[in-house]
């Protein structure tokens, strides 16, 4: 009798708990589902209401809107294209601003009127110099001067409904895709036929070292780092370098190179004949990882194109090339005699790795003193590597030696051990001639 | 009363004072007035000394093998406690501190190295001991304690492997821990729980290290010898082995072995442990080896679904080593002699061969 | 017969001590050897790093009137900038090996364990101290305090 009570109590509660609460829940989520139907079904406008239904490329566009930047901004189709969008009437009727669509060379004013637009693009903080950039470039230049409209617009690179964002891997204009981008045109021998410039930028980019590193190609490199075709020849105001440009251009990412440049010699033949300009001996878009055979040969790129083979100047380039690769060759000599020491077990070679390192990072600091082609600027560099590198040769000698010694000791404790069991042997022999006399 | 008996005792040339004491450096000193006066050892215990000095025509190879072990016990707690000085089991000192005793402490190698080798032989010799223990029958009655503080035995010096392997906090030995912690999630419900007590967390980490050094040093030694004891009580009586010369010259050939191994073979070092970075090849110590391989096999059984042949493969194991604690009593053949004992020998070769075999394929593969 | 006998006994003996000194030697030397690397591995190398640094204070950290305690070439060294100039000795008292400590009312190195007192050149003023503390060499460049040689 005492536990029924607490049995309908408890029945009790269970009943008024599920019809508070389940009930409840259902309300709770049919309603949420209503909200947001009606919310989304606010948003729209009715530009989009028909194209929508008009299906095919139409509806495409609404799609693409929808996920580009302007769409997630919620900056919507009057916005760019005018019209009255809050009538099913006449939305496209004259008086309500409506734009259509612009011709090829009215786009860069078109999408100029926000993204130059300070005060607009402040909320985004944008830049707004695109289009007064765009006008300097060759391409800008083209369209507005000849007007030529087969150079690129702002649509060629950003797209047009659906423009991502530049930092998203999608859009063409981002890093990684932009030399592609570029080289639609630039790579189209026919297309680029009237302005009589080079079509094989892409190949030769590719194969320079920027080029390895974009496509991943060299460990341990970040290709988000490099540079592409706009980062030499601007993104908006795109035109060739020029002379007096170049180092600047390439000083922007080798900032300690350029410095190294300017202290030397050919800093003031630049200025008094235009040359050598970086360019005239790492070449351009084909830039190749720069190495010690630069300082020999005739041929264009190397030292011999404009020095004379026994000129002073030329064998000076020999000294250094010979310092550097008398410092790289003394490492990697060294780096196997510690490699074959590292298979034997036991053997410590962490600090001696790390002291090659050291002299490996002294030699990568010597290589861009060579611009200033002062021999002690670079053999300052390459001496301490070369004295780091004899350390180690040194403690991996110690350490040979050391085994040797080792071995030596662990013979005469053998020879010892040896010399006790024969003579406990001879106490056995003893002790059992003893018992056979007995 | 009393002085005169004392005095009328005395020898008159037995000498005195400070002679007295150079006098126990003397062989017969040290006999009869050490030994037999101030320490109380009867003659009957010295003679059986002195009879066990002599020299056996024959000797049961396995003979050696108990003296070797405790040797090697005693070898290995002195060179730890030698590494224990320069050791402090933290993460961030631990590798540095076995790269300090190996490169720079002197002859901190020849100790490491004594240390290191030490456990393998040590390992090695246990199993060597029960193979020659069962095939003598030594575990029957009335030796069952025997036997089993033995099992125990060779179960510890496992656990110091296992325990030690961690202490040089490396690439290596951080994985293998890792790999071994893991295997107690077999366990449906309680395995996280068991993982959680070796581990001391989710991950092998600071506090992992602190209990393995712990166990290592402190549980396992203690153990050790207090089973060690009672693994000899009961034979007590033949603790001095017959013919002590020639075992005295194996402990001298297992010490050059020794040392030959740590010189010509030194421990390796390997590179600090990485815990963001797994290398390729994870793989226990050699005396692991077959229990990993015995795990692997058992994710074969995926037809029993869910947990089940995880746990079927610690399973197995664990009734392998029950089976071998029940030895004594499960046989009940009163023969010693290998011949009159054809089941128990077919049950141990079998059981030898598929250890071994298990080694090799986890080795080679 | 008899003779032979006792030459043959005689021998044995003078064999067996030769032994028995010959035993001994070698489980002395074996015993030797084997301690040696256990005596070289107690005695803990030198770290070879520290001997030619030079410590660098803040001179806020010390200012005028105060000292501070520096561990220079495993050594703790007393730093004390006065009105004087700058003095840097050995903080390691040579009586008992206590730290001692910088009175500035006084203007004196005191030990606390048994009183023993320092001039600023390290000289004993008064107490047990059998020997002065030795001076290190200090001084002030731009607004660091080095302490050490060179």
């Amino acid at each position: 009798m005492t536990r029924y009570p607490k049995i309908r109590i408890l029945l009790l509660t269970i009943l008024i708990l599920s019809f508070v609460l389940l009930p409840g829940k259902a309300n709770s989520s049919e309603k949420s589902k209503s909200k947001r139907k009606k919310r989304s079904r606010k948003g729209k406008i009715t530009c989009i209401i028909c194209h929508e239904q008009l299906g095919k490329e139409k509806a495409l566009w609404v799609k693409q809107w929808q996920e580009s930047i302007h769409g997630k901004n919620n900056v919507t189709c009057p916005a760019c294209h005018g019209g009255d969008p809050s009538s099913f009437n006449k939305p496209k009727i004259k008086g309500t601003g409506y734009l259509g669509k612009p011709s090829r060379t009215e786009i860069p004013e078109f999408c100029a009127r926000c993204h130059s637009d300070t005060s607009w693009m402040r909320q985004y903080n944008k830049r707004t110099d695109q289009l007064s950039q765009y006008k300097t470039s060759k391409h800008g230049m083209n369209l507005y001067q000849k007007n030529d409209t087969k150079v690129a617009v702002c649509t060629d690179c950003h797209g047009r409904h659906d423009i991502p964002e530049v930092s998203n891997p999608a859009s063409l204009a981002n890093h990684k895709n932009i030399a592609e981008t570029c080289s639609k045109c630039h790579g189209d021998a026919d297309y680029m036929l009237p302005y009589n410039i080079l079509t094989n930028q892409l190949t030769a980019y590719y194969n320079s070292y920027h080029g390895m590193i974009m496509k991943n190609k060299v460990d341990g490199k970040n290709p988000s780092l490099v540079p592409s075709c706009p980062d030499c020849h601007s993104p908006h105001g795109a035109k060739p370098p020029e002379v007096a440009e170049i180092a600047n251009v390439c000083g922007n990412c080798h900032m300690q190179t350029e410095k190294y440049f300017h202290d030397g010699v050919h800093k003031v033949a630049l200025d008094e004949v235009n040359k050598p300009r970086c360019i005239d001996c790492h070449n351009y878009h084909e830039i190749r990882y720069p190495t010690t055979d630069l300082f020999v040969g005739e041929s264009m790129f190397h030292c011999g194109f404009c020095h004379l083979t026994n000129s002073k100047e030329y064998l000076r380039g020999l000294k250094i090339k010979e310092a550097i690769e008398n410092a790289e060759r003394e490492i990697d000599k060294v780096e196997k005699m510690v490699l074959t020491l590292q298979e034997t077990p036991g053997l410590d070679v962490i600090d001696l790795k790390e002291n090659l390192q050291r002299a490996r990072r002294n030699v990568l600091e010597a290589v861009p003193r060579t611009h200033s082609l002062v021999e002690e600027d670079v053999t300052k560099y390459t001496n301490k590597a070369l004295a780091l590198t004899n350390e180690v040769e040194q403690k991996v000698e110690d350490m040979k030696e050391e085994f040797v010694t080792r071995k030596k000791g662990l013979f005469a404790a053998l020879m010892v051990i040896f010399f006790l069991i024969c003579s406990l042997l001879y106490k056995r022999w003893l002790l059992e001639l003893k018992e056979e006399e007995i | 009363m009393m002085k005169p008996e004392l005095k009328g005792k005395k020898k008159p040339n037995e000498p005195v004072g400070l002679r007295g004491l150079l006098s126990w450096f003397t062989s017969e000193g040290f006999l009869n007035d050490v030994l037999k006066k101030r320490l109380g050892i009867s003659d009957n215990l010295i003679n059986k000394f002195k009879n066990n000095l002599q020299p056996k025509k024959k000797i049961h190879l396995g003979a050696y093998i108990s003296w070797i072990l405790t040797f090697l016990f005693i070898i290995e707690c002195l060179t730890g406690m030698f590494l224990m000085m320069y050791y402090h089991p933290t993460i961030a000192e631990a590798f540095e501190d076995v790269r300090y005793i190996t490169n720079i402490v002197p002859y901190g190698w020849l100790i490491r190295g004594i240390h290191f080798w030490g456990s393998h032989l040590m390992i090695l010799f246990v199993f060597f001991h029960l193979l020659q223990t069962y095939l003598k029958g030594a575990y029957k009655p009335p030796r069952e304690i025997t036997w089993i503080s033995g099992m125990v035995l060779l179960l510890l010096s496992l656990g110091f492997g296992l325990t030690g392997y961690l202490l040089p906090w490396n690439q290596i030995s951080f994985w293998a821990s890792t790999v071994v912690t893991e295997v107690p999630m077999a366990f449906p419900y309680i395995g996280h729980y068991l993982k959680l007590i070796a581990r001391g967390g989710e991950n092998v980490s600071q506090v992992t290290l602190t209990r393995f050094f712990s166990m290592h040093v402190m549980a396992l030694p203690a153990l050790t010898t207090f089973f060690i004891v009672l693994h000899l009580i009961p034979i007590r009586k033949y603790l001095i082995p017959r013919d002590l010369i020639t075992h005295f010259i194996a402990i001298l050939l297992c010490f050059a072995l020794l040392i030959s191994l740590a010189t010509l073979s030194p421990a390796p070092i390997h590179e600090k442990a990485d815990p963001y970075h797994t290398p390729n090849k994870v793989k226990a110590e050699w005396y692991f080896l077959a229990a990993q391989e015995v795990l692997e096999l058992a994710q074969h059984l995926d037809f029993l679904g869910g947990w089940a042949p995880k746990l079927m493969g610690v399973l197995i194991q664990i009734f392998v080593i029950l089976i071998l604690f029940l030895i004594p009593f499960l046989d009940k053949n009163p023969a010693r002699n290998i011949k009159k004992r054809p089941f128990a020998v077919t049950f141990i070769s079998i059981g030898y061969c598929a250890f071994i075999i298990l080694t090799l394929v986890a080795k080679f593969k | 017969m008899e003779l032979n006998k006792g030459d043959s006994s005689y021998l044995s003996t003078t064999r067996r001590i030769f032994m028995k000194i010959l035993m001994g030697g070698i489980f002395g030397g074996l015993i030797g050897w084997f301690l040696y690397p256990i005596f070289r591995y107690l005695i803990p190398p030198k770290n070879s790093n520290q001997d030619s640094d030079i410590i660098n204070i803040n001179t806020a950290e010390v200012p005028v009137g105060k000292s501070k305690i520096v561990n220079y070439k495993d050594t703790p060294t007393i730093v004390i900038r006065t009105d004087y100039g700058l003095f840097a000795l050995t903080a390691v008292c040579t009586h008992l090996g206590c730290i001692v400590q910088w009175d500035e009312s006084n203007q004196e190195i005191v030990c606390p364990c048994h009183a023993a007192k320092y001039d600023l050149n390290g000289n004993v003023k008064s107490g047990p101290a059998p020997r002065p503390l030795t001076v290190v060499k200090a001084r002030i460049v731009d607004d660091k305090i080095l302490v050490g040689e060179a």
